[in-house]
């Protein structure tokens, strides 16, 4: 085990971050399933699923340093498949009677559907990839564009398949606060392990100098697939959860808002970091239930509010214009939370061995 | 000691050889015709004044340019055109004039970063070298932990030969290495270059355009000048080689229009 783990590069301080950031995240699940109402516990369950994401957002865009946009594409199809593999035959018969390749007569148990859905997603995430990861810089933001654009429009216009525009509902649902928790926190593992894996440290390198690193000997290619396709596989997690979740789906939930709704979250915590993550889901969760509930136009120390439409939305823009001009590191920076309490305490001891080496002198 | 390169892995003599090589930007020759050869042990110089075309071959024998004619091989294997990454790996390791470190890593995860590929596809030529052991050899132990763009300027320098190293290179490429540094630094640098070549037996090429540096650490010096070289052998040769002469002294305009460097280099030249 241990042999196997120093050969991906990564060392007991990983281990231990990784465990410590999965240990936070059930703790946040534990916390709310403790306290909270029905609603706020829906809340929690879209914060996990949400989690989910911007953990499978950080291991591109976060290691690799070039701005991803398209990642939400992975979650879509992934939902959508697992919604079709799973969809009771009576609703197939009113909702998609003409599915092409026999699906409306096909109903799989949702276990082996979620795994089906997810491999062909990934699958899906490796192909683009390999097209994807010959660009560089612009090129490549504007390219992850472009997937989501056109996995949207196959997933609105393919009327048969997905009943296009109209919601696809009567998932059955199979995912609880328990489920998401653990899921979640499984994905900061492997979020985690790969940032402080020989691979996830080479791209690292590559995001701060691209020639350095290949004059290091880094295939900086090879490595964005990797982590693109990696991506893919969590990004492809998230989307059988949420699909598994809400039991309906349509071609919006995965597209703009969602995009940016987890690139808020990724760019307040801090995208080079996993612990990042975490702490910008949370803190943009909360914000954005704050701002949802101005909107309604509540009752405030007993002055009845105007109704504002649309604050969610003008809220996730300033935090990312905010962020962006004034803290582009994030609220974490490049550190894990783990590395820093590390680095304080060194710092901290060698500043105390100096005072006392001083009194010593005196 | 510091186990690095051929002669710690047993291997026999490398050499690297550019062979008539050109290159043009536009219509204008950044190389023209330029050949060059080193072998393992060997720390060779590279002079000229700024743009002669010095960072332009450096980049073509680590393959991060193309050639238009001629070649770059290392043990008669084809350099030129296979790009950095592959170069890196078939054993050059270079530095560069403006630093390319990663600045948000720490020292210690820079030179991991290149010894993690050497690991991965030269694990023999490794042998005991370990990250550890280049920090110490090049004095960064103390601060290993520190961020790469938090360190003064000197030990950036030192850290980016150190991750070169950290590639078990058979040559070393160093794209002005004593550039911005002080005299005590550069002494320094001189002495680090000096035991690079004598526990690892790399080749080294050295560019540089300060002709006190380049005289003091090589033991043959090419002298570039508008992409071509005009002249090369020991230094004491080459001091005295009227065409380098008439480059860094005479034929570059009046006195108050040189850089200190230039004077530098015109005084260094009248001393012999």
């Amino acid at each position: 085990m241990t042999a196997l783990l120093s050969q991906l590069g990564l060392g007991r301080q990983s281990l231990f971050g990784s465990l410590m950031l999965a240990a936070l995240v059930v703790l946040i699940g534990l916390i709310v399933m403790a306290v909270a109402e029905k609603a706020q516990i829906r809340v929690a369950n879209v914060f996990f699923v949400n989690l989910i994401l911007v953990f499978g957002l950080q291991i591109t865009m976060g290691n690799s340093n070039v701005a991803n946009l398209g990642h939400i594409t992975f979650t879509g199809v992934a939902a959508y498949v697992v919604g079709i593999l799973v969809l009771p035959l009576a609703i197939k018969a009113t909702g998609i009677p003409n599915a092409p390749f026999g699906l409306a007569e096909v109903l799989i148990h949702f276990v082996p559907a979620a795994m089906i859905a997810v491999v062909f997603s990934t699958a899906l995430a490796f192909i683009t990839g390999l097209v994807l990861t010959r660009q560089t810089g612009i090129a490549y933001t504007i390219a992850t564009l472009a997937l989501l654009v056109i996995v949207h429009t196959v997933l609105t216009n393919w009327v048969d398949l997905t009943r296009g525009p109209i919601a696809m509902y009567g998932i059955p649902i199979r995912a609880n606060t328990v489920s998401l928790m653990l899921i979640a926190g499984a994905c900061a593992i492997v979020a985690r392990l790969f940032r402080d894996s020989r691979w996830g440290l080479q791209l690292r390198a590559s995001g701060e100098d691209v020639l350095g690193a290949e004059a290091s000997g880094v295939s900086v290619r090879t490595l964005r697939l990797v982590a693109w396709t990696l991506s893919g596989f969590v990004l492809s997690i998230g989307g059988v959860m949420y699909a598994y979740m809400v039991g309906t789906i349509n071609p919006k939930s995965f597209y703009f808002d969602a995009v940016f709704l987890t690139l808020a979250m990724l760019i307040l915590g801090g995208m080079r970091s996993v612990s990042g993550a975490v702490v910008g889901a949370v803190i943009v969760t909360l914000g954005t239930e704050l701002m949802r509930w101005l909107e309604g136009a509540p009752v405030i120390f007993g002055g009845k509010m105007p109704q504002i439409f649309g604050l969610t939305g003008f809220f996730l823009g300033v935090v990312i214009v905010l962020f962006m001009a004034l803290r582009p590191d994030g609220l974490v920076g490049d550190e894990e939370l783990d590395e820093m309490a590390r680095r304080l305490w060194r710092e901290r001891r060698t500043k105390g061995a100096k005072e006392q080496a001083q009194e010593s002198e005196t | 000691m510091l186990p690095i390169g051929r002669r710690s892995w047993g291997g026999v003599m490398a050499r690297l050889d550019v062979e008539r090589v050109s290159k043009h930007f536009g219509g204008v020759y950044a190389l023209r015709d330029v050949s060059l050869h080193c072998e393992s042990g060997e720390i060779v110089g590279l002079i000229g004044p700024n743009g002669a075309g010095k960072t332009t071959l450096l980049n073509v024998v680590s393959a991060a340019l193309p050639v238009d004619q001629g070649s770059v091989t290392l043990d008669g294997k084809r350099l030129d055109g296979t790009g950095p990454r592959n170069c890196a790996l078939m054993g050059i390791g270079r530095t560069f004039q403006n630093i390319r470190l990663f600045g948000r890593l720490t020292v210690r995860q820079n030179i991991d970063v290149a010894y993690s590929t050497a690991l991965a596809h030269r694990r023999a030529r490794l042998k005991d070298t370990t990250v550890d052991g280049l920090l110490e050899f090049m004095s960064l132990s103390a601060a290993q932990h520190r961020r790469a763009r938090e360190l003064p300027y000197g030990q950036q320098r030192r850290l980016e030969i150190a991750r070169a190293l950290a590639l078990a290179p058979d040559f070393l490429l160093l794209d002005e290495p004593a550039a911005g540094m002080n005299e005590a630094e550069s002494e320094r640098l001189i002495g680090s270059i000096r035991a690079v070549r004598d526990r690892s037996g790399c080749g080294i090429i050295v560019i540089d355009h300060d002709l006190r540096f380049i005289m003091t650490v090589c033991e043959r010096i090419h002298v570039m000048h508008m992409g071509e070289l005009i002249a090369h052998g020991p230094p004491e040769i080459v001091q005295k080689d009227p065409r380098v002469i008439e480059v860094y002294i005479g034929g570059r305009g009046r006195a108050k229009d040189r850089t200190r460097k230039e004077a530098s280099n015109a005084e260094a030249l009248a001393a012999h």
